[in-house]
């Protein structure tokens, strides 16, 4: 008989027959850590499922990407549905992942991320929406279980600190699924009753998952809508929660819760002591302060010598009147005039020994002149000879037979002349 | 005893304080204020020493119950 021989292709593509068709591998649940992570260009996720003893390869389509809340990357624990099926040119079996999401404690920890960031955008968190809390409140509300540990101790400190106050207890679950709801009814019910003055919402210690009551929006929303001043105080110092954002107020522990809510006794006796202590101090002081003012009063110069008024008024007055005689315009008037005419006098002055000095000069020039006057020289005997209209100074110059004038000081003389004799 | 609130009390003898600061009283004011002031800070002072716990209630459907702890 002969052999029949499948082609590997064959082969494979039974394979994949008996995945496609068995059920179980339809849909799978699966938990595993991611490695060898890569994403396509086409965007396309390639990884590998792993546990402590076995792998599996694993794609995730870029269609089913869309729905992914997180980042995936290698060493992430995470949660996966998917279906099982043979790749048939390789050979090979995969896992085909519809649905994945970080496993457990992530899982939560990126649902409360994406709250916060969600309410933080929408204003939940803004200061200006916190009431403040009152300084001395008469009733104190606390939404928590009444049987755990921290009701128990928001009495304890209450008592010690402040023991005039009433407290209700606004019973609520605090973990579990019922927590949510129950949480923010009894937050809406404190509302509706308007008995307290503030409430204290929270609880002890526990894991994430115990504590997610305070991360739902539900609760949130009811904080926020509150008229009532809400003080958060859920698990430990470590432990934040969507209700400490939203909340007025965040106290690390629901100890701590009770010690924002109310005063100290202690701190209040102090204060009291102040307060006696600094109203003595004023009084004192104001009873000394009106004594010393009585005293400056009786005291003063004026009292006792009322003329002095009039004294000071007097130099004063007379200060002033210097002091507008100095600006008078009379006065200024006056000075005006007393240099013009100062000013006029040295102009005379000046012109007067002006007029001095010339008429002496007029003189001895009128002397000299007098000097060369022809006629006090004619006056002495000399004559002047004329002819013919010109004055002759030359016997040489003179005709024998035209007639001659000759002037005296005091006249005139015709003449004719006779001879001529000329002087060698 | 005055029929106001710890709270009120408190907040009066801050205001009576201020006033004082301020100085704008008659003597025979400033003298009523010192004496109206130690009464409050005695009678604060003596609530507080008589208060010796918190009063306990539960809120339950019916309304509010005693609640011992």
């Amino acid at each position: 008989m002969e052999q029949i021989y499948l082609t590997v292709t064959a082969l494979n593509r039974y394979l994949k027959h008996r995945f496609d068709h068995d059920e179980n591998l339809q849909t799978i649940l699966l938990k595993a850590e991611i490695s060898n992570f890569k994403r396509h260009s086409r965007g396309h996720l390639y990884l590998t499922l792993k546990d402590d003893n076995s792998q599996v390869s694993a794609i995730m389509f870029a269609s089913n990407t869309r729905s992914l809340n997180f980042n995936p990357k290698d060493g992430d624990k995470v949660i996966i549905e998917g279906n099982v099926s043979v790749y048939e040119p390789y050979g090979t079996y995969q896992i085909y992942i519809n649905k994945m999401d970080l496993d457990g404690v992530g899982n939560l920890y990126l649902a409360y991320e994406k709250l916060k960031a969600k309410l933080e955008e929408i204003g939940m968190f803004k200061e200006d929406h916190k009431i403040p809390i009152p300084k001395y409140p008469k009733v104190i509300g606390v939404v928590t279980s009444p049987t755990g540990a921290a009701i128990r101790d928001i009495i304890n400190i209450i008592n010690i600190r402040y023991p005039l106050v009433k407290i209700i207890v606004y019973p609520a679950f605090v973990q579990g699924v019922n927590a949510k709801e129950s949480i923010a009814n009894q937050i809406n019910l404190a509302n509706k009753d308007k008995l307290v003055d503030v409430l204290i919402i929270g609880r002890g210690g526990g894991s994430i998952e115990d504590l997610w009551g305070f991360n739902e929006e539900v609760v949130a929303k009811s904080i926020y809508a509150s008229k009532i001043p809400v003080i958060s105080a859920v698990g430990h110092e470590t432990d934040f929660t969507i209700s400490d954002f939203v909340s007025d107020l965040r106290a690390s522990t629901p100890s701590h819760a009770a010690e924002l809510a109310v005063p100290s006794k202690k701190d209040i006796y102090k204060l009291l002591d102040n307060s006696l202590r600094r109203m003595e101090v004023l009084l004192n002081q104001y009873i000394e302060s009106k004594a010393k003012h009585f005293n400056q009063i009786i005291e003063n110069n004026y009292f006792k010598n009322p003329g002095k008024i009039f004294e000071n008024k007097k130099l004063s007055m007379i200060y002033l009147e210097e002091r507008l005689n100095a600006y008078q315009p009379r006065k200024q008037i006056e000075n005006y005039k007393n240099t013009i005419f100062n000013n006029n006098r040295r102009l005379k002055q000046g012109i007067v020994s002006v007029l001095t000095e010339n008429r002496s000069k007029f003189i001895r020039l009128n002397e000299k002149l007098d000097l060369v006057n022809p006629l006090s020289i004619m006056k002495k005997g000399y004559t002047i000879v004329r002819q013919d209209d010109e004055i002759k100074n030359s016997v040489k110059d003179i005709s024998l037979d035209r007639e001659l004038i000759v002037s005296f000081y005091d006249g005139e003389l015709d003449c004719n002349p006779l001879k001529k004799r000329v002087r060698k | 005893m005055s029929e106001l609130t710890f709270e009120e009390k408190m907040k009066e003898l801050e205001e009576l304080i201020k006033k004082l600061e301020s100085g704008d009283n008659s003597l025979d004011e400033s003298v009523k204020l010192y004496k109206k002031g130690i009464t409050l800070a005695k009678e604060c002072h003596q609530e507080l020493e008589e208060a010796e716990k918190a009063i306990l209630e539960l809120r339950t459907e019916n309304g509010l119950e005693e609640f011992n702890k």
